[in-house]
């Protein structure tokens, strides 16, 4: 018997209380439901409709370059506007399209799949939504002031510098940064989502594999995306304010951006790449019927290739000229992974051996990836190779390895996610025909398109050349890659054609479509905004194949969900659960409805966009707009305090609703901000060592060595405020509010000391930052200790005065404890600055 | 209210055996990447143990304490394994299996990336 979500008489014991369960999570209506839902299905649906928008401009690109590539000497492109195209192209497939379509999916469909009601914080998903789509504007928005970027999409200086890139460059650097603080924001949520909010009894070991390689991805997100992040504020200083990070006339070094720029890159290819095969491993079993095989060891695999992601990224620079012995440990890193992958495609493989499998749309799609990506990843261990990567490197080999993996690796399995889930985004089945014909023609256009420039490549025809001569052997390849691309586009243009007559006259999907084994299928395809009324009750990895019953398990378990069953009724809310073995530990509140998403996005966008229109007056608009939506978004209401004070729901389920420490949402969201705040840290002082290691003379250009005294005594300040900050903690924790309250008084004063030294020590220096690369190293580390000591006493002001309003006691200061970690990070990186810039050229 | 909710005997371990490998492996690469990078413009270069030069002895003898860390997680989840595996299903068994096999992986990934020190030259 296949169990769905539980029946109306588990539900509520009053039908009152169900349709004031049901009016608490319902979308809001009118301007509302644009701009204030926080729901995950809407805002995962926006994700997805506008990264696929973005995934189609960036198609007619391609299909211009290929047009002026169908012919030698073709005339149909200018050179400038082909280098414009292949940009724009790239960075609008890498950063506009893939990530946020496969964050929108996680959004959409990780809620339902866990057994949760939404995903850990909802005004963080609206958040990353609105900063996504600004940044994607201000990203186009050099097509309105006519400079667009012709750098190619990694942007290497010094071509992407002050002297030789226009202002539309400005606006790429900015709308990247923008983006990619939506994906650093979306992936602690999807972190602390399949961490903590999945139903009892979900433990890691029944955890579905999507739900796996979101996690892994959204691991990697934090580590990778706040590279990208710190790079490009780099570049935009040395092209804004005249700083020197990558000017080799002023002691920088143009190697720098390609190390920050592939740090992110490589593993930004796997944080596409392990989302898509958590997708084939949830399709894979459905149409072969079968739990999938190997399981432990694609876990392992997972998690093998998100750390190892990260150690591979100068296999793009193997002819930089890096030592011989460096690229031999990328080139040993490079073969590794491809056993991880190859594990998981055995074990797909596996899965469908000696069984009938139904060779429905979604099927296809994933066995064309195994196809094409088993081909990418062959080119790929070759190019892994020092001797052979410096043959065919820039070439068009390179492009279609790229695209063999891309393509293959993610994009098929997108459209395999697509057909699958349908039923769920838009409440419509797909054609099956029509979808037989998209994957045919989008197999044969992509083979035809990317297979022949193997060859282009191998006869030594360089990419990003808008034109060839005749008779050197590359008119065939060339003529075969561009009517592949115009086939290429019919097959994708008929996924169009599917969705839009489905969705306008498409049959309402079965019961049960599939015949899936997952959580998510146990949800009506309408799909209600709270998913599960009555939370599921898990104890198997396929729980709709091999559970009688959704309800049946412990009795602690019973007694948990029975309690939340339709409840509560007037704020939404959803069950926390232990990260290893899904214990249930804790209610946790949801926020709800909220216009503050999109104003502090908004604010953010216009602080980022001011100085580059020179429209200083926008930026402190933005920031009054930024700051005021950050405000309100941490301040609770009265309303908000009030429900924390109820003991009934508590009662009843046996858990807290303020819970502390690791059973608490709120403590992984502060810590995993905290793992990235880090990760910029650490990434600024590896420009400083790697900038010194090049550099002869240090300090540069005659700059005496830094003075110990001051610095000195801010550092021991800073450290006295942090044992006061830890004092004041404990207090609350025994009861003494009042000393409590005077510890963050007092925190607070020391951190302003703290920061009033630290801003006269680099006021009174005596060199400007545009003065050499360690000038401008030495600035941009200790603006980045201004602000990160500028947020901590932001917020010790903030539960300072929440204290004084009388909102925490003995079993209720959180805040508190967050705010302390976020000054404990400020304690470490002050330690860590001044070992950096005051100690460290002493010593060595 | 808050409420204690006890959490599972001995998680240090448990995440230690789970991620220590992979740890284990992110220090040996970053130690050995940095070394591969710098040594040929610093005075390392010059720095000689035995006749071989002193970075490469220093990568290898990180590769050989990381790749312990790697084996010691791996016996510490083995041995959670074996206290665990008649519990939960899913639970803190199955981390434990992963762990051990992970830590395996990450033990026989350290190995291979530290076999080019003991054929190219670190200053080649």
């Amino acid at each position: 018997m296949v169990p769905t979500e539980g029946t109306t008489s588990d539900v509520a014991e009053s039908k009152e209380g169900f349709q004031q369960f049901q009016k608490t999570w319902q979308v809001p209506s009118g301007l509302a439901s644009w701009f204030a839902t926080v729901n995950n299905t809407a805002l995962g649906t926006r994700y997805m409709v506008t990264a696929f928008i973005f995934f189609l401009t960036a198609g007619v690109m391609a299909l211009f370059m290929r047009t002026q590539l169908i012919v030698p000497e073709n005339t149909f492109l200018d050179p400038e506007t082909y280098d414009q195209l292949f940009t724009m192209h790239g960075s609008t497939m890498m950063f506009l399209f893939v990530i946020p379509f496969l964050e929108g999916l996680a959004n959409f469909i990780l809620p339902s799949m866990l057994g949760a009601r939404d995903l850990a914080y909802p005004r963080v998903t609206a958040f990353g939504y609105w900063i996504y789509l600004f940044g994607g504007l201000v990203f186009f928005s050099s097509f309105l002031v006519g400079t667009v970027p012709d750098t190619g999409w990694f942007a290497y200086t010094p071509l992407s510098g002050p002297e030789f890139a226009g202002l539309g460059m400005d606006f790429w650097l900015l709308g990247l940064g923008a983006i990619e603080i939506a994906g650093v924001a979306t992936g602690i949520e999807l972190a602390v989502s399949v961490l903590k909010l999945r139903a009892p009894g979900m433990s890691l070991g029944r955890m579905p594999l999507f739900a796996w390689s979101i996690l892994v991805t959204a691991f990697a997100i934090l580590f990778a995306f706040t590279v990208l992040l710190i790079a490009t504020l780099l570049l935009e200083l040395d092209r804004s304010v005249g700083t020197q990070f990558f000017d080799p006339a002023g002691g920088g070094n143009p190697l720098l951006w390609q190390h920050l720029f592939w740090i992110f890159g490589h593993p930004e290819v796997y944080i596409m790449f392990i989302p898509a095969t958590g997708i084939v491993s949830m399709v894979v079993p459905t149409f072969a019927q079968r739990p999938i095989s190997a399981y432990l060891p694609v876990v392992v695999a997972l998690i093998v290739t998100g750390f190892v992601s990260f150690g591979l990224w100068v296999h793009h620079m193997f002819a930089t000229g890096v030592p011989l012995l460096a690229s031999s440990f990328f080139n040993a890193a490079s073969f590794m992974i491809a056993l991880a992958t190859g594990v998981q495609i055995f074990a797909w493989i596996a899965t469908l051996w000696g069984t009938r499998p139904r060779f429905r749309t979604p099927l296809l799609f994933v066995l064309g990836f195994i196809f094409i990506f088993v081909l990418g990843g062959l080119s790929g261990v070759m190019v892994a190779s020092v001797p052979f990567n410096l043959q065919v490197h820039d070439s068009y080999f390179i492009v279609a390895h790229f695209h063999y993996v891309l393509i293959g690796g993610v994009l098929f399995p997108m459209f395999a996610g697509l057909y699958y889930w349908m039923p769920h985004i838009a409440g419509r089945m797909l054609s099956e025909s029509l979808g037989a014909w998209n994957f045919w023609l989008t197999f044969l256009g992509f083979n035809l398109t990317f297979f022949p420039m193997h060859i282009s490549g191998l006869l030594g025809m360089p990419r990003r050349v808008y034109t060839y001569q005749p008779n050197v052997g590359l008119d065939t390849t060339n003529l075969i890659s561009s009517l592949g691309a115009y086939l290429l586009a019919v097959g994708f243009l008929l996924f169009v054609v599917n969705f839009l007559l489905s969705w306008r006259s498409g049959k309402a999907p079965p019961e049960d479509p599939w015949g899936a084994g997952t959580l998510e299928w146990a949800v009506p395809e309408s799909t209600p905004n709270y998913n599960f009324a009555t939370p599921p009750i898990v104890t198997s990895r396929y729980p709709r194949w091999q559970q009688d019953s959704l309800a049946d398990g412990s009795a602690r378990d019973r007694r948990t969900a029975n309690a939340m069953s339709a409840a509560p009724t007037d704020y939404r809310a959803t069950l926390v659960t232990s990260v290893v073995s899904a214990d249930p530990q804790a209610i946790w509140h949801l926020s709800g409805p909220s216009y503050i998403p999109i104003v502090t996005a908004f604010g953010l966008t216009l602080v980022a966009v001011g100085p580059v229109v020179k429209l200083y007056w926008l930026m402190l608009v933005g920031a009054v707009l930024a700051v005021g939506g950050l405000v309100a978004w941490l301040w609770p209401s009265p309303a908000e305090r009030e429900r924390l004070l109820q003991g009934e729901l508590s009662e009843k389920t046996g858990l807290p609703l303020t819970a502390t420490g690791t059973r608490e949402p709120g403590w992984w969201g502060t810590i995993l901000f905290l793992v990235a705040a880090g990760v910029v840290h650490a990434l600024l002082y590896f420009c400083y060592f790697y900038t010194r290691l090049y550099s002869p003379v240090w300090p540069q250009g005659g700059i005496a060595l830094p003075d110990l005294v001051l610095p000195g005594i801010a550092l021991a300040v800073l450290i006295i405020s942090g044992l006061v900050a830890g004092w004041a903690v404990s207090g609350f924790r025994r009861g003494r509010t009042s000393a409590a309250r005077a510890g963050l008084s007092i925190t607070f004063v020391l951190g302003v000391v703290f920061l009033g030294l630290h801003l006269s020590y680099f006021l009174g220096l005596d060199f400007a930052p545009q003065a050499n690369a360690y000038a401008s190293l030495v600035f941009v580390i200790g603006a980045l200790m201004a602000l990160t000591a500028l947020i901590g006493l932001g917020l010790v002001l903030g539960v300072f005065v929440r204290a004084l309003f009388g909102h925490f006691d003995t079993e209720n200061f959180v805040a508190v404890q967050h705010a302390v970690y976020v000054w404990y990070f400020v304690v470490a990186a002050g330690i860590a600055v001044f070992v950096v810039l005051q100690l460290s050229p002493y010593l060595f | 209210m808050s409420q204690r909710v006890p959490s599972a005997p001995g998680s240090g371990l448990l995440w230690f055996g789970l991620l220590g490998g992979a740890a284990a492996w992110s220090v040996n690469f970053v130690v050995a990447y940095a070394l591969a990078e710098s040594t040929c413009f610093t005075s390392l270069r010059e720095w000689e143990v035995l006749g071989v030069r002193g970075t490469a002895v220093i990568i290898l003898v990180v590769s050989l304490v990381t790749a312990l860390v790697a084996l010691i997680a791996a016996l510490v989840s083995w041995g959670n394994w074996r206290r665990w595996r008649g519990g939960e299903p899913g639970g803190a068994a199955f981390a434990s299996l992963t762990g051990l096999i992970l830590s395996g992986v990450f033990l026989f990934i350290i190995l291979v990336e530290s076999l080019p020190v003991l054929f190219v030259g670190v200053c080649s």
